[in-house]
This record gives C-alpha cells, sequence and structure tokens, in this order.
C-alpha cells in the first residue's frame, strides 16, 4: 500500500475522530506511519457486528417485553453478556441467572443479590428492574 | 498531580506499541515494526473448534505475550509483571509505580475504557496500554492504537483491569526492569526471521501457518452451504475484522512485517531481505483486495455465489505466495 492509497473516508467512520496507523510505502519505497481518518470496509464489517448486537437486544427486549424473561437478559444483551461471562462478573452460579432469568422468580429478588447484578452489570439498581418505554436497542 | 514526561507515539497495534514505548522510554528506541519482527508476532491461524461467540477464531498474529516473552529471550530485557486480587492494591501500586517516575504497561479489557469509541467497544481482554501519569482523578495514558495521548478515571480504568471472562487480565502491570543499551540486534533478528519462517511454513497442522491460510480457502468456500447465505456473511465479515478492524497495521500485520523486512534488509546489509520486504507487501495488497472484496460481500452488493469462489481465490494466492516467501526466508539469514 502507498501513501496515497490510505483510504482516508471520514464519513461515518467507526474510529469517531480518532485515526488509525496505518503501515504504508512512501515516494522513496520507505514503510511510514499514516493516520487513516476511517475505510469503509472497517465501516462495514464493524457495523456487521454492532447490528448483531442490536438485533439480540431487541430480541431481548421483546422476549422481556411479552413476559417470557425476566428485565435481567434485557441489561444482559445491552452490556453484551452472555450467561458466563455475568456469571465471572457477578459470582453467582450460571444454574443461578439461568433460574433468575424466570420473570416471576427476578421480581422475588432481595435487593442485596439485585445490587450483585447491578455491581456486575454497572447499572443503577432501580434500572434493573424494569424495561425501557420506548425501544431501546443501544448497547451501554 | 503526578507528571512523568512521555513520548506518545501512534502504532498498529497494542501489544507491540506498548512494548516499543516502554522500551524507548528507558532508553532503547526501536521502531514498533522491528519489535513487533523481533518478537516474532506475525502468524497465522484458523481454529474452526475454538468459536468466540459462535465464530471460529482466526488470528494473524501469534498469542497475546509472545512480543514481550521474546523481547526477553532475543534482547535480553528483563519484564517485571505483577497481578493483583484486590484492585484496591492495584490501583495503589500503579499510583507508586507513577510517584516513583516509573510509566507501566498495562493489559485491560477494551470495552470499560470510556474513550474508546462507542462502535468498538466489545469484551476484548487482551488490550495493552502504558499510563504515565495521574491528574486528580484521571490517569494519563498513551494508548498506542489512539493517534493523542488519552486520559481515562480511575473508576473506569480499575475496571477495564479486572475485567472477567476470557484472558481476564487480573490487574496484569509490567514493566522492564533491565534494558540492555547495546544488545545485539543482528543476531536477534536473524533468530527472529528465521523462527517466524518455521512457524509460518513447517508445523504439520492443517490449521496453522501458510497451510491455514489455505484450509481457511478451502472451508470458506463452503460456508454458503454449510451455514447459511446470512451465517456465512457474517463469519466472512469476522474474518476481515480481524484483519483489519482489530489494529493491525493494515492487510493482518503482513505491512507491518514488511516494514520490519526492510529495516532487517539495512541491519543485515542484505538486498534479498530488501525484495522479500517488496513481495510480502504485494502480498498485504492482495490481503486489503480480500478484505474488500469480504465487505462487498457482507454488504450485500455483488454476485454472491461467486464471491465464495473469489475470496477463496484470493486466500490460496496469498498462501502460496506466503509459503514461498517464507520458506526463502528459513535460509536468507
Amino acid at each position: 500500500m502507498k501513501t496515497r492509497d490510505v483510504p482516508q473516508q471520514a464519513e461515518n467512520s467507526m474510529l469517531a475522530g480518532y485515526q488509525r496507523a496505518c503501515y504504508a510505502i512512501d515516494e522513496n519505497g520507505r514503510y511510514v506511519v499514516v493516520g487513516s481518518v476511517g475505510w469503509e470496509v472497517e465501516n462495514v464489517v464493524n457495523a456487521q457486528a454492532n447490528e448483531e448486537v442490536r438485533l439480540q437486544i431487541a430480541d431481548a427486549l421483546a422476549r422481556a417485553r411479552r413476559g417470557e424473561v425476566s428485565p435481567l437478559v434485557y441489561h444482559m444483551a445491552r452490556r453484551q453478556m452472555d450467561l458466563g461471562m455475568l456469571a465471572s462478573y457477578s459470582g453467582f452460579s450460571r444454574l443461578r441467572i439461568r433460574w433468575h432469568r424466570r420473570p416471576r422468580v427476578f421480581a422475588q429478588l432481595p435487593d442485596s443479590i439485585l445490587q450483585r447484578y447491578a455491581t456486575a452489570l454497572q447499572i443503577p439498581l432501580a434500572e434493573l428492574r424494569v424495561l425501557p418505554d420506548h425501544d431501546d436497542h443501544e448497547r451501554l | 498531580m503526578i507528571m512523568n514526561d512521555f513520548e506518545h507515539r501512534h502504532a498498529g497495534h497494542c501489544e507491540s506499541g506498548t512494548v516499543a514505548a516502554l522500551l524507548r522510554h528507558r532508553g532503547l528506541d526501536l521502531s514498533e515494526p522491528m519489535v513487533f519482527g523481533i518478537g516474532g508476532g506475525l502468524f497465522f491461524l484458523h481454529l474452526p473448534i475454538v468459536k468466540m461467540g459462535g465464530i471460529p477464531l482466526t488470528s494473524y498474529r501469534e498469542a497475546p505475550r509472545a512480543i514481550i516473552r521474546n523481547m526477553h529471550k532475543r534482547l535480553g530485557v528483563r519484564w517485571r509483571e505483577h497481578r493483583y486480587r484486590q484492585p484496591q492494591a492495584a490501583m495503589q501500586a500503579l499510583d507508586d509505580f507513577l510517584a516513583a517516575g516509573r510509566p507501566v504497561g498495562l493489559q485491560t479489557s477494551a470495552y470499560w475504557l470510556p474513550y474508546f469509541p462507542v462502535d468498538m467497544r466489545f469484551h476484548f481482554n487482551g488490550h495493552n496500554l502504558v499510563v504515565y501519569g495521574k491528574q486528580g482523578n484521571d490517569y494519563q495514558i498513551s494508548d498506542p492504537v489512539a493517534d493523542r495521548p488519552v486520559t481515562c478515571a480511575a473508576d473506569d480504568l480499575q475496571r477495564a483491569r479486572f475485567a472477567k471472562g476470557p484472558f481476564a487480565p487480573r490487574g496484569l502491570t509490567y514493566y522492564p526492569e533491565f534494558v540492555p543499551s547495546d544488545p545485539d540486534l543482528r543476531t536477534a533478528t536473524r533468530d527472529a526471521i528465521r523462527t517466524t519462517a518455521k512457524r509460518m511454513t513447517a508445523i504439520p497442522m492443517p490449521f496453522l501457518g501458510t497451510r491455514g491460510i489455505r484450509w481457511m480457502a478451502d472451508r470458506l468456500e463452503r460456508w454458503p452451504e454449510k451455514l447459511g447465505p446470512e451465517q456465512a456473511r457474517k463469519w466472512v465479515g469476522s474474518v476481515v475484522r480481524m484483519q483489519e478492524e482489530i489494529g493491525t497495521g493494515g492487510a493482518g500485520f503482513r505491512f507491518m512485517y514488511a516494514a520490519f523486512l526492510q529495516e532487517a534488509a539495512i541491519l543485515l546489509d542484505s538486498p534479498q531481505l530488501q525484495e522479500t520486504a517488496r513481495e510480502l507487501t504485494a502480498i498485504g495488497d492482495r490481503w486489503r483486495d480480500f478484505a474488500v472484496q469480504g465487505a462487498l460481500l457482507v454488504k450485500g452488493r455483488g454476485n454472491e455465489g461467486q464471491a465464495y469462489a473469489t475470496l477463496a481465490g484470493i486466500l490460496r494466492e496469498c498462501a502460496v505466495r506466503e509459503h514461498d516467501l517464507f520458506m526463502r526466508l528459513r535460509t536468507a539469514v
């Protein structure tokens, strides 16, 4: 790659104002570092990965609204956490978290347990119990 | 307030950038490509049995921390490494290092660092950065993949240092305790090139080195029928991400390694290395073509049926050319 071929596509760049260091050849044939403000190719594959996260959040929100799962499942999706990851962050076993995914069980959990989830997920305790009114598919 | 002088330099990759920055601060000024090359950073593997989020693991480099280890092995850099049980103890130790005028490298999660662009915040625990100062509650950070120094609040940094899950950093803090003033770069470079060339060509496993590239090509061609079009596009997207989006300096570290071969050619006075640097640059351009074609497929543009054959074709070409190149490198130095 020549220095003049380093992509400089700032529009919708996932880099959000940062630059990416690219190695490219200058006019003397020597490698130098050139900052790239963005590349469409990177945006496309990054957007694909983020879209996947948003779909999971939307799915979790819909299921929680239908009463199939507890709000915990929605908040996990917002943090991109699966069972295993929440288990290591909260210290609860996977089995126990699975149990807490039931709406009725979750509704009766004491604050002491909810607080551990709130800490693990880094969200306020009050937020953990509820679902948003609007369609919020953005990750945290 | 603890202000330490620290020169921030923009790097392609977090581990080689962090190591280069820490060594430079201690008087051994090597470029990032030299650190990456002598650190034996380049590799390729495609492991369908190891899945991350249901997607097979593809890597264009050696395992995390390989570069740090090889700086010890090949240059005689002595590292000190600390891990901590208690986050508070880890933060106190960090403050003590800074107060003593010692910038340190940290392993962190990328997800919990607020200065990261939102779209790039995934649970990846293998990020590396340098902390060199503290102002009030904010740490001053030289994150090599950022183009400028950044800051991070203590709470956030603590969370990033004690992220859980695969490769949990457990507060890992490291710095060079001893840095040789005049290491034997020529011997180290020769050794590094030979080892990398051997690992790329001589491991009798189908999923490692240039064999791995070939193997991925064969499998990728069958992804649409095996997985269905949607899942197949996700898998292609993930390969392109590992090659470009995660920070490789371009073409899955191939350009950075070509830059290393260029420096090595001067150091060892070898026209043949100069030639291989040119060839690896040309191969890197083909990897970039692969990324462009892959992105077109992900976007749903172009002829779906033909796209996988095209992608596999580029991969096979890269496999053959890299195999030739590294076979020559095995005897070139």
